[in-house]
């Protein structure tokens, strides 16, 4: 949905790295390489950002707030 | 269209919604499917040349069920090539590819021609429990249960069939890291469940001066208007929308007492044992000119013990215990698993998918790219991924050193560990959690209720008899099927054996058919056995009880 913060397994903080991860691969990076610029060593984290799913942009199509 | 030989007959079948899928055509043991063609394709951009130009040259043709008993399709184009094939020398068509065979569920298997078969069948069934987003536009719709995921993931090792069915934009489930080993589990994993009502009549504020029949609850939660407001949690039995119906002033009139009871009381409660926040309220007419309310319940539920979840190959379990982060086993990377499935559970179901699938998907994690589960590709093998993982400075076969949480201590064995992707299942156990002492019962047969809605008794069932009975247990048995469920008590006359008068304010007891005023006894017997004599006599038997 949205990022998470934290890495589940890990803990440590992921959630600042979305949009550069997203920078990157705009820049033609691939995903391995961009992960790695971002310094995501462990695979718990790499799979963070790897198989996230933005869905949040989808669901802010649909806002029940905004009124 | 098929061609009944026996019966002389030509068949069409044109239903709207029938089962098609596309297969290559062969003829003279050539796919018609050119090189020219691949060609086109491969420069789609400027020729404009797609599946519908191959539909349409007759390359490729949609099969239903039936043509397809009579077609002799081929699994792969080598397999045409092969001169003098002993198998088939009158294909008609061609695979496209051999996991095209495979529908919407099992398509989502990865490696399946890895499992034992009817571990995939289970799957297929399990993958449509699945939580996940089942629609992008779930909060604001008002379904009557619906689960959603919150961070759903796209699996790290994914077919190529999941490609063209979406299954990477709205996914469900995550890409835990899975330790199998012997010791406990974990995960991470929330969900919202939602519900909804809806009614008609007078929406408003039920008052106790107005109203007969108003249960014992707060009725203080409602707003003025009679309806629950959002953001206010709610626990069982609590109204949500009030509503009254008015009663017909009849007779009351000569009853002032009663007269001052206008109304009666016709709320929508919670369901008992559910609790949650009010997360939205609905308010319309719909086409009768009815004013209807919806109000939705939202309820985060994280994982807990007695949740199932499962991974892609039939391999269902409940939680069995949550453990802290710094009490499971870890790795010198400072990797602790996500959760801990048995070893047991591998051998005897022989689920080998499971284990290529936590390979691969810990090389994907390493590369930083999906990795292939597709079927049938034998570009993608274990060997080829343990060259792989060695090269990131993993152990070749996925193992992993792992220290004790407890301790501290190194483990004496290596553990195999890696990303394995899980879904989590939609049976959960607070949705399931009953017990009942005493409570409601049946107005028939005044035996309990049934299911859990209700408060119900659990069944004791014929098995459970057989059982009782086996052990000689007579006291027993009768406390389960009779002083706990029905249990009632008649007057009958010793005479003629029927049921007699008894007023036992008066302590007199007769039976006006013998004059008996005398000779009568007290039985005790189920409810039900009493109901059904007196069905018996309705219908002009008569079922005497001799009770000397």
């Amino acid at each position: 949905m949205i990022i998470p913060i934290r890495c589940f397994t890990c803990g440590k903080v992921i959630g600042n790295k979305w949009e550069a991860y997203i920078e990157l691969l705009r820049c033609d990076y691939t995903e391995g390489d961009a992960l790695d610029v971002l310094s995501l060593k462990r695979y718990c984290c790499r799979r963070m950002l790897l198989s996230h799913v933005d869905l949040i942009e989808k669901l802010l199509n649909y806002t029940p707030l905004e009124k | 269209m098929i061609r009944e030989i026996r019966e002389r007959e030509i068949r069409i079948y044109s239903d709207a919604g029938r089962i098609c899928r596309p297969l290559m055509i062969v003829e003279k043991q050539k796919l018609l499917l050119r090189q020219r063609h691949v060609d086109a394709l491969k420069e789609r951009e400027y020729t404009r040349f797609g599946w519908q130009n191959l539909v349409a040259e007759g390359v490729v043709e949609y099969i239903d069920c039936l043509e397809e008993e009579t077609s002799m399709i081929a699994m792969t184009p080598e397999d045409l090539l092969a001169k003098d094939n002993p198998y088939c020398s009158t294909y008609t068509h061609c695979e496209i590819h051999p996991s095209m065979i495979l529908g919407v569920c099992a398509s989502i298997v990865p490696f399946p021609d890895h499992n034992q078969s009817p571990r995939n069948t289970y799957q297929s069934a399990m993958g449509k429990q699945a939580m996940g987003v089942y629609i992008t536009n779930f909060h604001v719709r008002m379904d009557t249960l619906a689960h959603v995921l919150f961070y759903p993931q796209k699996p790290l090792a994914a077919t190529r069939a999941m490609e063209y069915l979406r299954f990477r934009e709205l996914p469900a489930g995550i890409n835990a890291i899975v330790a199998i080993a012997s010791v406990f589990w974990r995960s991470y994993r929330e969900s919202e469940t939602q519900r909804g009502a809806d009614h008609k009549e007078t929406v408003e504020k039920p008052e106790r001066t107005s109203c007969v029949g108003m249960r014992h609850a707060i009725y203080d939660k409602l707003d003025d208007d009679g309806i629950i407001a959002p953001g206010i949690r709610v626990s069982g039995d609590d109204v949500l929308i009030g509503k009254t119906v008015t009663l017909p002033d009849t007779e009351d009139e000569l009853n002032s007492k009663n007269k001052r009871f206008i109304k009666k009381d016709a709320s929508v409660f919670m369901r008992q044992s559910e609790t949650g926040i009010v997360d939205q309220v609905l308010l319309s007419i719909n086409d009768e000119g009815y004013k209807f309310v919806k109000v939705r319940i939202r309820n985060v539920k994280i994982p807990q013990i007695g949740d199932k979840f499962a991974s892609r190959h039939g391999q269902k379990g409940t939680c069995g215990i949550l453990y802290r982060m710094e009490d499971m086993p870890f790795t010198s990377e400072g990797i602790t698993p996500d959760l801990i499935i048995n070893p047991h559970a591998i051998p005897s179901r022989m689920t080998v998918g499971h284990l290529i699938e936590c390979l691969q998907s810990k090389v994907a994690a390493n590369k930083g790219e999906i990795g292939d589960a597709t079927p049938f590709n034998d570009n993608v093998n274990v060997k080829h991924m343990s060259e792989m993982l060695q090269e990131y400075g993993y152990q070749l076969r996925g193992n992993e050193v792992m220290y004790n949480g407890f301790t501290g201590r190194k483990m004496n064995c290596q553990i195999f560990l890696g990303p394995t992707y899980y879904q989590r299942l939609k049976h959960m156990v607070d949705d399931k959690i009953h017990s009942r002492a005493r409570g409601p019962v049946q107005i028939l047969n005044r035996q309990p209720m049934e299911g859990r809605s209700r408060d119900g008794g659990l069944r004791f069932g014929e098995m459970e008899r057989d059982c009782q009975i086996s052990h000689g247990a007579a006291q027993f048995l009768k406390e389960r099927l009779f002083e706990v469920s029905d249990p009632y008590r008649v007057h009958v006359c010793n005479i003629c054996g029927l049921v007699a008068v008894a007023n036992l304010a008066e302590k007199t007891y007769s039976c006006k058919a013998c004059s008996n005023t005398t000779q009568i006894s007290q039985v005790r017997l189920p409810y039900a056995c009493k109901l059904l004599f007196q069905e018996l006599i309705s219908m002009g038997i008569a079922p005497r009880m001799l009770v000397d």
